[in-house]
């Protein structure tokens, strides 16, 4: 094969470095964020897009605890008290869950193992347990945490190009979340429902990631959705169906916080 | 060349997203060079098709550029119907981000300026979002080859 030459004073090559600075120079105002605020923004991206699902199943959706100029407050912390921050509650016939994000969840497992997945649907009702503790924060403040058996879903927010040790790490946090979480087991591939418990990734993935994709979802209650840095992405326009869960009918009552002191007891 | 490009995009960036944009056209480039180095059909064919090795450096930074700096911003954009909240009904987290449509407008104006100076180029979206040189090589030659039908990206 002959050696490979790049022609020289390419101009198409000028043309594109010249649009560039004048594009950088009228928006970097726009896109230049610190990384912290570009993760919000994906993980709130994915909380939209959820929220939009259950809005197209005709959920009857409430903001909740709304900040007093009428801003939704996203909780960005585990640390922070859920009950000074918003959140959503989506109701269809006798069923109501809430939607949160930063909530910390106790496993089913053992009570010392706890984790925060990015957004939980849980059922409306659920008590978030305040506990002070005194290997968290010196025991100076509580510590909030949702019982496992409460969940109905994790989502997971990856803003980043997906790769299959990503993959696989989020069974071990179904694992921890869902007591029933194993192969085959509440497989429903559907457009109706609860989305099950979701990786949401930023990048694209490969023909070989895809596959196993959609072998992992074969296997187990959960979805791997990949591209969402294409932006204007909507759960609805998917082909496929995803997987989907089913909440239990509960009895409505309020969310209640409660204040203990004891250490949780070991499972 | 290219190196110019990437100060450009990158010079205005927070460190650590800056790093991340570094880092991500600089696999690109080593991917490059490793492709061009062990004459891989694939990178003779794209310059059959009139895209040298200084062009996919080029493109390399700009998919870096969509893909670490614009991408994260994008999932959050274009919703214009559907439930209020991040439209009319602001979100807010802490202090420096908020969510609507009147703060989303000049990041979506710059995600269509950036789109469109590429499209111009003749630069496709999808060749923005894959990860891997081989994947941007591998589309140009099926565009080049006649054999990409999706034309409406």
């Amino acid at each position: 094969m002959a050696k490979i030459k790049t022609p020289r004073n390419d101009t198409w090559i000028s043309d594109i470095e010249g649009k560039m600075e004048e594009f950088a120079r009228e928006y970097s105002v726009a896109y230049a964020r610190k990384k912290r605020e570009q993760s919000a923004i994906f993980e709130i991206g994915c909380f939209l897009a959820l929220l939009d699902d259950y809005h197209n199943q005709r959920f009857s959706i409430t903001i909740e605890n709304l900040d007093s100029d009428g801003s939704f407050k996203y909780l960005t912390s585990p640390t922070g008290n859920p009950d000074n921050f918003s959140y959503i509650t989506v109701e269809k016939g006798k069923q109501k869950f809430d939607l949160r994000q930063q909530i910390r969840i106790r496993s089913h497992l053992h009570s010392d193992v706890t984790f925060t997945p990015d957004i939980v649907v849980f059922e409306h009702g659920a008590t978030v347990e305040q506990k002070i503790d005194p290997d968290y924060a010196g025991g100076k403040r509580g510590m909030f945490a949702l019982a496992a058996k409460n969940v109905i879903a994790i989502h997971e927010c990856k803003s980043l190009p997906g790769f299959p040790e990503l993959y696989v790490s989020f069974l071990g946090m179904l694992l921890t979340a869902h007591s029933s979480f194993q192969a085959s087991a509440g497989l429903s591939q559907s457009s109706v429902g609860h989305l099950a418990s979701t990786l949401f990734v930023g990048g694209e993935s490969s023909a070989l990631h895809i596959r196993m994709i959609l072998a992992l979802q074969s296997i187990y209650p959960l979805n791997i959705i990949t591209g969402l840095h294409k932006g204007g992405w909507t759960l609805t326009k998917r082909k496929k169906p995803l997987n989907r869960v089913a909440g239990r009918e509960i009895p409505l009552k309020p969310l209640k916080l409660t204040v203990g002191r004891e250490r949780p007891p070991a499972a | 060349m290219s190196i110019k490009l990437a100060a450009t995009l990158g010079t205005p960036l927070d460190w650590d997203v800056r790093q991340h944009f570094v880092r991500a056209y600089e696999a690109m480039w080593r991917e490059l060079d490793f492709l061009v180095e062990r004459q891989k059909p694939g990178v003779a064919r794209a310059l059959s098709h009139g895209w040298p090795s200084d062009r996919l450096r080029v493109v390399a930074v700009l998919s870096a550029f969509a893909r670490t700096v614009l991408g994260p911003l994008a999932a959050a954009m274009d919703r214009k119907e559907g439930v209020e909240l991040g439209i009319s009904r602001p979100i807010r987290y802490g202090k420096v981000v908020t969510i609507s449509s009147e703060t989303n407008a000049p990041v979506g104006r710059a995600i269509e300026a950036f789109d469109q100076i590429c499209i111009q180029s003749g630069i496709r979206p999808r060749w923005l979002h894959a990860t891997r040189m081989e994947e941007i090589v591998y589309q140009i030659n099926k565009l080049g080859d006649g054999e990409d039908q999706d034309t409406k990206e």
